[in-house]
């Protein structure tokens, strides 16, 4: 949020207005576990950005058969050891197929952080709107949103995504995905931001920009807004694992991403029936499912604790 | 004698009381009980009473932060009781406030320079003097500006409270117990600086408080608050020689004396008791509960704020009689 200030605004306060956001960064990096856990979010990030250039340099993609990878004769299992991991395949090819896992792999991180990511942007917009106005202004506003969400989060959500997935044929999943999740996922976020709106609508700060005349749109966006980053940001990092594994299994369930798109649920489904014969195929989508959702667990734990004052040192 | 720079008439709030699953009505607690405050422009009129007496809640009747029940409030000649909130924002910049928690009254996320352009940003001005300039008048440096609340000890956050409350340029500021939180030296620090301020701006202040000794440093009259209602009000030297109402006399008798002699050799009044529930309050007199001089008159009849002499209003029925001197 940018504030217009009517004075000029010397550079030492320029500087200090970026300063929280450094420190958050150098109290993350400081503890080895959430540095470690950084590096692995940033470098699957990055992988998922780079798909298109990794599939490149290793000379393969997502959706190119490989016949003469997989022995027909045992009925398409991929040739040599570890699920027919060589040189050309580095993470070896899909039973049947013969499809890269590797470029699977990577085109797949990113639907699932593609979808994580915008199904907590839209949870957050919805639940820091609607939880802030319901904290604010409390009374009917907080009695008609505090029943949305107590509905929505007592809701079989994962009945009714299921039911409304299948229901809507035409629709692009990726995108009923995102709504769908983002829509039953922010009154976790309304929640948190409800209570510690009420908190801050009662505080003395609120009650000063009040007497100097402040509007109720100044209160809300200049004065209490700045005041829920915090809270935000850690229930944001801590629902987009949430997201990533739900993805996953809606696409396991076969709802989710529509193939021949890859995704990381959809390659766990398909390694159910190789899982003897096979089973690194079943491993490898797998440990990548788990050390994402780990990872990105991890860090929401690591930047509530660098945001939480008590945890200052 | 000039206009008055706020005038309050017979102010009431009623807070309801509810109960039970179905928000049953129960009750009111009458906070503020037909308060009536008058303040000439550069004068201070200080208000004591004991915790939970309505002082609080008579400050935020005055900011507007809560709506009076009922009664008027008039800030140099205009009422603002019946404005809506946009109506009275031009009113506002005539009446500011300073709150007892420094710290909890400055946005953490705010740098001071954002703190104190708050005012003029919400009043839709042009500022009328630098951030640096005003962090000067209240005694503090230039480049305290870039930082933020928790970086100051208490003494310095209540001094940004302080410049954020003159920004505008009022006429008068609420200080709501502005220095209780503070250290006695720190106190004695801000009051100095309140009395240099209003010296340099003609401000006028109605200086909540507990501390009586407080009070008297700064205030030109005194009203004492009890169960939400004034029951004294009088200038400030002879509230302080001539209480007539008893339970000023007992806060007076309350402060210690710098002089062990005196202090050893003097009567105390204790009062027995808390203060009665303000939901059911007593008949008559509501401080004939605790009062050493109750009768039968003071539970059936509630005594009316009266002129004793010129400028001093008591509401007893057996005011002290104006000869009994007090030494202090």
């Amino acid at each position: 949020m940018t504030t217009a200030l009517p004075t000029s605004i010397p550079s030492g306060v320029r500087r200090r207005a970026g300063r929280r956001d450094a420190s958050l960064l150098r109290r993350l990096l400081g503890q080895p576990s959430s540095a470690l856990t950084l590096a692995v979010v940033c470098l699957l990030v990055v992988a998922a950005i780079a798909a298109p250039l990794i599939t490149w340099l290793a000379g393969t993609s997502p959706t190119t058969f490989h016949s003469d990878a997989v022995d027909p004769a045992l009925g398409g299992l991929p040739r040599g050891v570890a699920g027919g991991i060589s040189a050309r395949h580095w993470l070896g090819v899909e039973p049947g197929s013969g499809r890269d896992v590797l470029a699977r792999v990577v085109y797949g991180a990113r639907i699932s952080l593609l979808i994580s990511v915008l199904a907590t942007g839209l949870s957050v917009v919805l639940g820091t709107a609607l939880g802030l106005a319901a904290g604010f202004f409390g009374g009917w506003v907080d009695a008609v949103i505090g029943r949305l969400m107590d509905l929505l989060m007592s809701f079989p959500s994962l009945i009714f995504m299921i039911a409304l997935i299948s229901a809507a044929p035409g629709v692009d999943r990726q995108l009923l995905l995102v709504v769908v999740l983002g829509f039953f996922g922010w009154p976790y976020v309304g929640r948190l931001v409800r209570g510690q709106a009420m908190v801050l609508a009662r505080g003395e700060f609120v009650a000063a920009a009040r007497v100097l005349g402040a509007s109720r749109r100044a209160l809300l966006v200049r004065e209490v807004l700045p005041n829920l980053t915090g809270p935000v940001l850690v229930v944001a990092t801590m629902s987009i694992p949430n997201y990533i594994a739900t993805e996953a299994g809606l696409s396991f369930l076969g709802i989710g991403v529509r193939p021949p798109t890859p995704s990381w649920g959809q390659m766990i489904a398909s390694a159910v029936p190789w899982y003897a014969a096979d089973p690194m195929y079943f491993l490898i989508p797998g440990a990548f499912l788990f050390v994402t959702v780990l990872a990105f667990n991890v860090l929401g734990d690591a930047v509530r604790d660098a945001l939480d004052p008590r945890s200052r040192r | 004698m000039n206009p008055p720079v706020l005038e309050a008439s017979d102010l009431v709030k009623r807070f309801p009381v509810r109960h039970g699953l179905t928000r049953r009505l129960v009750g009111h607690v009458t906070a503020v009980d037909g308060v009536s405050l008058c303040v000439e422009p550069g004068q201070t009129l200080g208000v004591v009473g004991e915790s939970g007496c309505g002082k609080s809640t008579v400050a935020r009747l005055l900011t507007r932060l809560v709506e009076p029940t009922s009664g008027t409030i008039r800030v140099a000649g205009r009422e603002l009781t019946a404005l809506d909130e946009v109506a009275l924002r031009p009113v506002r910049r005539d009446l500011q406030m300073v709150f007892q928690d420094p710290f909890s009254s400055l946005n953490p996320r705010q740098t001071v320079q954002q703190i104190l352009a708050s005012p003029y940003l919400y009043q839709g001005l042009k500022p009328k003097e630098p951030v640096e300039e005003l962090l000067e008048r209240v005694g503090l440096r230039p480049e305290h500006a870039a930082r933020y609340p928790h970086e100051f000890s208490g003494g310095q956050a209540q001094r940004v409270g302080i410049a954020r409350a003159l920004a505008p340029r009022p006429k008068l500021v609420v200080c709501d117990e502005p220095v209780s939180a503070l250290d006695v030296s720190v106190q004695a620090q801000i009051l100095n600086l309140l009395k240099d301020l209003q010296e340099e701006y003609g401000l006028a202040y109605v200086f909540i408080a507990h501390d009586l000794g407080v009070v008297r440093q700064i205030s030109a009259r005194v009203a004492v608050m009890y169960l939400g209602a004034i029951v004294e009000t009088a200038d400030r030297d002879t509230l302080f020689s001539h209480a007539a109402h008893p339970y000023t006399h007992a806060l007076l008798s309350a402060v210690p004396l710098p002089d062990p002699d005196a202090e050893r050799s003097r009567e105390r009044i204790t009062l027995r008791g808390d203060l009665p529930s303000p939901l059911h309050p007593p008949s008559g007199c509501p401080f004939r509960t605790r009062c050493p001089k109750a009768a039968d008159r003071c539970a059936a009849e509630r005594p009316a704020l009266q002129a004793i002499a010129t400028g001093h209003e008591v509401a007893c029925h057996y005011p002290e009689p104006l000869s009994a001197e007090r030494t202090s």
